[in-house]
This record gives structure tokens, sequence and C-alpha cells, in this order.
């Protein structure tokens, strides 16, 4: 026991800010820990449906447009690699150019959601609501489970536009961009999850 | 090496913060938590009194306390989850949130504002949750099985899930908070086998609050939607499946028991081994069993379904059910060590420690008879299984927050509380505990099922034991209260270290200031060295720079010197 | 142009540094991942050829292409093969966009550790559901 009092006889600061942005970090991991479980079981609603009642899936799909939300998992998907580049632009030094980049992940994000509200109005007219008796039950696993996620970018997006307006009034400096980062990662997140969405719910 | 802490330079004279401090937003992890710990005893009153009305209904087979049925399945109900939601769970994150980072030689946690923030997702909560009460009762017991909880409770169970969730985010965001505190904020000195197991306990809590909660939350968000949004997840009438509720409540609400349970045990290990002079047996197993514990915890949930899950599915639940009993049995066996020998002082919190104890290896006893298939077709939804559950949660939880209460009271106000009356509200208590709860053992294994409100007369005369029992119970809480209430104001003053105790909490003045230290304290290499020259050097050097420890009653023969107080334990305390 | 010319070699080096999630230091290690603070260089090499954009673009193009594969792999056709082939696209997908964008291959190992334990214990906890759900639903 007593060796290891020794070894660890120096001091340091919990007050540091390097102390502090690893603890947002690992803070914002755990979160994110939580967030797995709680997609898992609204993911695990869905999957019971496709592996139990696949022919009810088979026939949702015929009114979804896979081009169109490919198109839209694109989107996504380059937001957040403007989220990163901000993320690379500040850790640089560009102030201006991390504006640009994170405000580009903001529209993205929010062109996301927009979209996502326009494939909601097709597969009404369609016929597919949160549940309907005739047809089937397809509704109730796809709506929560997109709708879920689509909060998490609502979310994302409003933080991205807080991060910029920070940007703007020069609250972030190569040695203090830990509040980009934790964003970033909440936003990389929200994009791993639609990245297993869209291939279960549109392609498997 | 020797490491003497020299943790203050002024005289141990703490001062409580004002009252309005509690009534507001406080980032200081010390207001919240007593905040959580008020919060958490109200819940308590609350939970008791629908217990007595539970008894009450019970003292005869017919109807006739509770207005119907119904109202009775909404009694019994809301019981079980302000205990558990409303009591249990805050009282252990309110025990946390003050001593963890006591324990650590911290100032604070790591995110006091975060902290404060899960604490005030409480009270709209608990109100929501008292709300529920008044527009459409639930009916559908703490678990809330569908279709119950659908097709039968009333508007409630809509904000009663409510409120739920937000009481699950609070606890995701406080565990958060604990287990980034714990790996990034201990002194340098400390490494993980320094920590105290208080300390070690809530760690193993937390990371089982961040990765079970949010199953709740899931099972939640499905059963709110087929409430209010139509939908049949839960409707088997409709291609739904009632058992994946089960399953996903179950996720949780099986390592929900650890929740309640682990700090617990985390409590015990300090009161034990401070009580008993002795350094806890097995200290690595002990801590790592805690982790064990955590993690066997996820493989057992179906225990729970015995009667609804596929038949061969059954008996690997049954051997996991059994294994998660290693671990605790390594925990009982250090205790059992640990006192074996000790310098015991009768102390309430011991007291409530040894309770502890007796009662919670009855509930792990009758907790293997249920893990055993057979046995559990026989007794399932009987009162054997409320035997169990309240050994467990009462005999164990309660009689730990009880000892911890004892404990710790003087550090948090800086007054002791009244030995005597400790003691017989522990004697009250643990004797109506085991005269209410053992012979619903008996009831179970006769047939008697649980929640009902009309029963066969020939268990009328058991329940009747039982509800006395209970009264008596209910009413031995109220010394606690007035103990508590009286104490505040009239209690004997309690220096830093009134039990002697190394761990950090104690190397500061009681209440400690808001900084918690004023220099950072160095931690003992073992924190439960007692007896050994160190922790004899420790304890003389905080006599000799504070004075003496007020009330003296340890280890006089080391500090006779200092001995000058009036011992505030009658007899049998001092040496 | 490249402040930190930090190679996949030195990566890896970094990476075994990390792996040490010993019991008794976890505050040095803070300290030491803040000293190594990970930083792309503005371009990429790849098999010997310089690109001129940084690895995080490289990752995007690789990831737009891997998703029009899978959507044309996935519409048409479909099958337990072509299942697996979707889920292991999809799951490389993440795999670049935790490893790369959230820093994961080069940031504190216990990062990894909270990212995978849940996954595990939510994977099962899909998998068990599945399992025990009952056959096309109940009564229709
Ligand atoms: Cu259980």
């Amino acid at each position: 026991m007593a060796q290891l009092v020794e070894t660890h006889g120096h001091t340091h600061d919990h007050e540091s800010p390097q102390a502090k942005a690893e603890n947002l970090k690992f803070a914002m991991w755990l979160y994110l820990a939580s967030e797995v479980i709680i997609f898992s079981i609204l993911i695990a609603a869905f999957a019971i449906f496709r592996v139990r009642q696949p022919e009810m899936v088979d026939e949702a799909r015929e009114a979804l447009s896979i081009s169109f939300v490919s198109v839209n998992t694109f989107v996504l998907l380059a937001s957040s690699w403007a989220m990163v580049m901000g993320l690379l632009a500040i850790q640089k030094g560009n102030n201006e150019s991390m504006v640009r980049w994170i405000g580009l992940t903001g529209v993205l994000g929010l062109t996301f959601v927009l979209l996502q509200l326009v494939e909601y109005q097709e597969l009404r007219h369609e016929g597919i609501a949160l549940y309907s008796e005739t047809a089937g039950r397809f509704g109730q696993r796809f709506y929560p489970l997109t709708a879920f996620h689509g909060a998490h970018v609502i979310v994302g997006v409003i933080w991205a536009f807080i991060v910029m307006f920070k940007g703007i009034k020069r609250q972030y400096s190569p040695t203090n961009y830990i509040g980009i980062e934790i964003f970033g990662l909440y936003w990389h997140f929200v994009d791993v999850v639609w990245i297993i969405l869209f291939t279960m719910i549109y392609l498997i | 090496m020797a490491t003497i802490t020299a943790p203050l330079d002024r005289p141990l004279e703490g001062k409580r913060p004002h009252i309005n401090e509690y009534l507001r937003w406080s980032v200081d992890h010390k207001i919240i938590g007593v905040q959580y710990m008020v919060t958490a005893l109200f819940f308590f009153i609350v939970g008791g009194a629908l217990a007595m009305m539970i008894r009450a209904e019970l003292l005869t087979p017919a109807l006739d306390v509770a207005a119907s049925g119904q109202q009775f399945n909404t009694i019994f109900s809301m019981h079980g989850t302000i205990m558990i939601f409303g009591w249990i769970i805050p009282m252990m994150a309110g025990f946390g949130n003050y001593f963890v980072p006591l324990q650590l030689g911290a100032k604070d946690m790591a995110f006091p504002w975060l902290n404060a923030f899960a604490f005030w997702l409480i009270p709209p909560a608990g109100m929501l949750l008292i709300l529920s009460w008044f527009i459409g009762p639930i009916e559908a017991g703490w678990t809330a099985y569908p279709p119950l909880s659908t097709l039968f409770s009333g508007d409630g169970q809509t904000l009663a899930a409510l409120s739920l969730h937000l009481l699950g985010i609070s606890s995701i965001l406080g565990a958060i908070n604990f287990i980034v505190t714990i790996k990034n904020m201990r002194p340098p000195g400390m490494g993980y086998f320094q920590m105290p197991l208080f300390t070690w306990t809530i760690l193993a809590t937390a990371l089982i609050i961040v990765l079970a909660t949010p199953f709740l939350a899931g099972a939640l968000t499905l059963l709110i939607l087929d409430r209010i949004g139509g939908t049949k997840f839960f409707d088997a009438a409709n291609g739904g499946d009632v058992l994946l509720w089960q399953n996903v409540f179950w996720f949780y609400s099986h390592p929900a028991v650890y929740i309640m349970v682990l700090p617990g045990m985390g409590i015990l290990s300090e009161v034990l081994a401070v009580h008993s002079r002795k350094s806890i047996f097995g200290y690595k197993l002990v801590a790592l069993s805690s982790l064990g514990i955590a993690l066997i915890g996820f493989t057992v949930w179906a225990h729970h379904m015995f009667t609804s899950l596929t038949p061969e599915l059954r008996i690997p639940f049954m051997i996991t059910s059994m294994i998660i009993a290693v671990p605790t049995g390594i925990k009982v066996f250090s205790w059992l060590a640990t006192i074996w020998m000790g310098k015991i002082r009768f102390t309430a919190a011991m007291l409530f420690g040894l309770g502890f104890l007796s009662m919670f290896v009855i509930g792990g006893i009758s907790g293997v008879m249920l893990a055993t298939l057979p046995f559990d077709i026989h007794v399932h939804d009987t009162y054997f299984v409320v035997s169990h559950l309240h050994f467990v949660l009462f005999g164990g939880a309660v009689f730990a927050i009880y000892a911890g209460i004892y404990h710790w009271f003087p550090k948090v106000t800086g007054r002791m509380l009244d030995e005597r009356l400790g003691r017989l509200h522990f004697f009250i208590t643990y004797v109506s505990f085991f005269l209410t709860f053992f012979p619903m053992n008996f009831a179970g294994m006769l047939g008697m099922p649980r929640r009902v409100a009309v029963y066969d007369p020939k268990f009328q005369t058991l329940n009747v034991i039982i509800s006395i029992a209970g009264f008596v119970l209910g009413v031995s809480t109220f010394i606690l209260f007035y103990n508590m209430f009286d104490s505040l104001r009239h209690g004997k003053k309690a220096s830093a270290n009134p039990w002697r105790a190394l761990t950090l909490e104690w190397a500061t003045s009681s209440p400690p200031p808001s900084t918690n230290f004023i220099e950072d304290p160095v931690p003992m290499s073992d924190p439960y060295g007692y007896g050994t020259t160190e922790a004899e050097a420790y304890l003389y050097g905080q006599e000799q720079q504070f004075g003496p420890l007020k009330p003296a009653h340890f280890e006089a023969a080391l500090l006779a010197a200092a001995s000058d107080d009036s011992d505030p334990l009658p007899e049998g305390a001092g040496d | 142009m490249a402040e930190d010319e930090m190679t996949q070699a030195e990566n890896e080096i970094s990476d075994a540094e990390n792996v040490n999630e010993e019991a008794a230091a976890p505050v040095d290690e803070t300290a030491h991942e803040i000293a190594h603070a990970h930083i792309p260089s503005d371009t990429t090499d790849v098999l010997g050829i310089t690109l001129p954009f940084p690895i995080y673009t490289a990752v995007f193009v690789i990831l737009a292409v891997l998703t029009v594969i899978e959507v044309v792999v996935g519409t048409g056709s479909s099958g337990a093969v072509i299942a697996i082939i979707l889920a292991a696209i999809a799951f490389g997908k993440a795999y670049l966009v935790v490893s790369y964008y959230m820093h994961l291959r080069t940031d504190n190992r216990l990062f990894t550790y909270t990212l995978v334990f849940p996954l595990i214990v939510g994977i099962l906890g899909i998998l068990w559901l599945i399992l025990v759900a009952p056959e096309a639903g109940g009564v229709e």
C-alpha cells in the first residue's frame, strides 16, 4: 500500500482546463453510453417486427423512397464532415473558418430534419400512420424510432447554432475548444445512429 | 510511509448553512446532498403512510378501509413506486452526493451545475407522481405490467411514466457525475484500492445506473406511446407483446435492486469497520465484489418471469441468479470477519449495521429460494415474495440508510444524535420489522397471494400479527424523526471526528466548510487501518492539533489525556 | 501546413501507451492525453500518394461511397447474405465515424470501453428480445 502513496506523491490540479476538458469528454461518453441503451430498445422494437413479420415491412417499403432517403443520409454524413472540419479549423486557430463549418453543420442538420418531415408527409399520403388497422403496423415501429432520432438531430442543430454564435463572439481558441469537441461527440453519435437506422429500416 | 494528515489549521467549529440555502438552487454538493436526503425522507413518510393503509386494510379479510379493490391497487402501486423511486434511490444519491467528494478529499463533484440540475428534476417528478393519484389512479403495481398499465390504469399511469422518465434522467446525470468524479478527482495517494468502500459502491451503482436506467426509459417511452399515441406495442390482441415490457422492465429493474442495495452495503462496510475498530477483511475482494454484483446483475432479469417465460429458457436464469449470491456472500463473510474480535461499540449506527447484516442474510436466503425454479413456481406472486423484497429493501437498504444517518448525522449537522433514543429506535424497529415481514413467509407458503385486499379468512391471524407489528414499525420511524429534529438544536456538539474514523470525510470540521477542506488532505494509505501505528499517530495528531475530539469515547486508552467530555453513550460504550 | 505530422506508426505507439488504464494513475494519464492533442495534417497519405485534403475528408468520401454501394446492393435483392453484407457495411461506416470523427482511434482508451460495453449490452438485449418475441405477433 505504502509504495502506491509514494509513486503518486506529486500534486495535480483538478481545476486545470485540461482536467476539466477530460472530465467533460468522459462525461459525454458516459451519456452516449446511456443513449446507446435507449436507442437499442427502440431498435429492438423495430428489429423484432422485421424478423417476425417481414412481409409487412416489405409491403411498407414500397411506400418508402430509397433514393430520397439516401440523399438525406448523405446530407447528415456531410454535416458530420463539416463538424469535424470545423474542429480542425479551430485547432489550427482559424476562427472564421470554424464558424463557417459549424454553421454549415447546423444548416445541413436542419435540412435533414426538414427532409424527414417531407418524408413523413409522403408516408402519410401513402396511408402509413403511427398506428392504423389497415396499413399494417409498420408506422408504430417506424415513427417512434426515426422521430426519436430526429429529436436528437433538432437538439444538435440548436446546439450547433449556439456553438456558432459563441464562435462569432470568439469564445474558442486553439487551446480552448472543448465546447466544440463535446458538441462534435454528440453530433457524430447522432450520425452513427442514423447510419445504423438507415441500413436497418430501408435496406436490410 | 507515514501519512499523517494535517487537515485543518483552525479550530474544528463548523457552521451550518442557513436554512434558506437548502430551499434554492445551489451547486454545493453538501447542500445538494441534504436536499436529496430531505426530499427522500419526505417520500419515505408518504410511502410509509400508504404502507399503513395497506396494513389497515389487511387487518380483516374483507374490504373495509379501501373504498374499492381499485383503490387498494392504487395504494400499493403508489407505495411501491414512491418507496423505490422517491425514497431509496434518491436517499442513496443524497449520501453519495454528500460523502463521495468528502471521502475523496475533493472540493466538490466534477460537475456542480449538473449535480444541482439532477436534483431539481426530482421535485417536479415527485409532484407528477403524487398528482397521478388525483387524475386517474395507477393500478398496475410498481412494475406497471401491461395490459394492466395500458388498458386498465387511469391517466395517472401516463403521469407516473413521465415522472419516472424525469427521475431516470436525474439519476443518469447524477451517476455520470459520480463516475467522472471518482475517476478523476481522487487526491494524490488515493488509487482505486485506497478508496473508501462507500465510494466504491457508489461507483458500481453509478455504472449500473448509466447502463440500466435507459432500458426503463425505452420501455416507458413505448408505454406512453401505447397510452396516448394509439400504438399497440403491448396489446396482444393487436399484434403486440406484453412480454416485451416484462423483459425490458426487468433489464432495468433487477439491476435497480443493486442500485438500491449496493450503496447500503458500502455504508455497512464503513460503519462496521469504524465501530468495531477493525480493518476491512479482504478489502480488495469487497471492492471488486461490488463490480461483480453490478456485472452479474445484468444477467439475471428473467428470474422475475419464471412463470411467463419459455420453459427451456428458465434454467440459465436460475443458475445466474444463484451465482450472484457469490459476490454477495463475499461481502457478508467479509463483514463477519471484520467485526470478528473487534472492539465493538454498540452505537445506534453499529446496531443498525448489525441489523442490516442479519436481516439482509435472511433476505438473501429467501432470494436463493426464489431463484430455485420449482419453489418459485409454488410461491410465485405470494406473500413470500413480498417478504423477500422487504427483507432486502427494508432490512437491507433502509437499515443501511438508518445506520448511515446515525453514523454521518454529526458530520452533516455538527451535532450528535441522541444515542439512547437511537438504540430505542433500533430495538423497536428491529423487532417489529422482523414480526412484520417474517410471518409473510408463512402466509406466502400457505398460498396467500400478494396485491389483494380480500383474502381467505384462514390467513387472518397471520395478517393481524403482521399488521400490528407493521403499525409499531411505522410509529418507530418517528423516534428517528424526533431524534433528528431535537438533536439539531439540543444535540451534543460533534467535533470533526467523533467516531475516530480514518476516512477523509472525518478530516474536516463538522459540518465541513464550504470548500470542504482548508488545505488538501492527505489520505491514509489504508482507509481502514485501525490499530496500526499510522492510524494511532493520525488520531493522536488530530487530537493534539485541534483539541479533544468530542465526544470522547473512542480509544480512551490511547487518548486518555483528552477525555474531558461527558460520554454520550450511557453504558457499555466507554472502555 | 502540417503542424503535426503524426504518422500511422506514431499513432500506434501513443495508443499502446494509453492502453495502460492503470487503476492507480488516472490523472497522470489525463495530462498525458492532452499533451498529445491530436491534430491531423492538411494532407492524407494513402499508399505513398499524398492527397491534398485532410483525413476527415477522405473518410467522408469513403462514407459516401459505402452508402452508394449499400443502396445499390440493398435495393432489389434480399436474403440472408445480402443482409449480412449490408450490416457489415453499416458497422464499417459507424466504425469510421467513431474512430476518426470521434477520435476514438487516438483518444483515451477508456472512452472506447465506455462505448463498447453498452454496445455489447444493447446488442445482446436486442438479440434476446428478437429471440423471445412471439411468432407473427399474436391474434390477427
Ligand atoms: Cu431480480
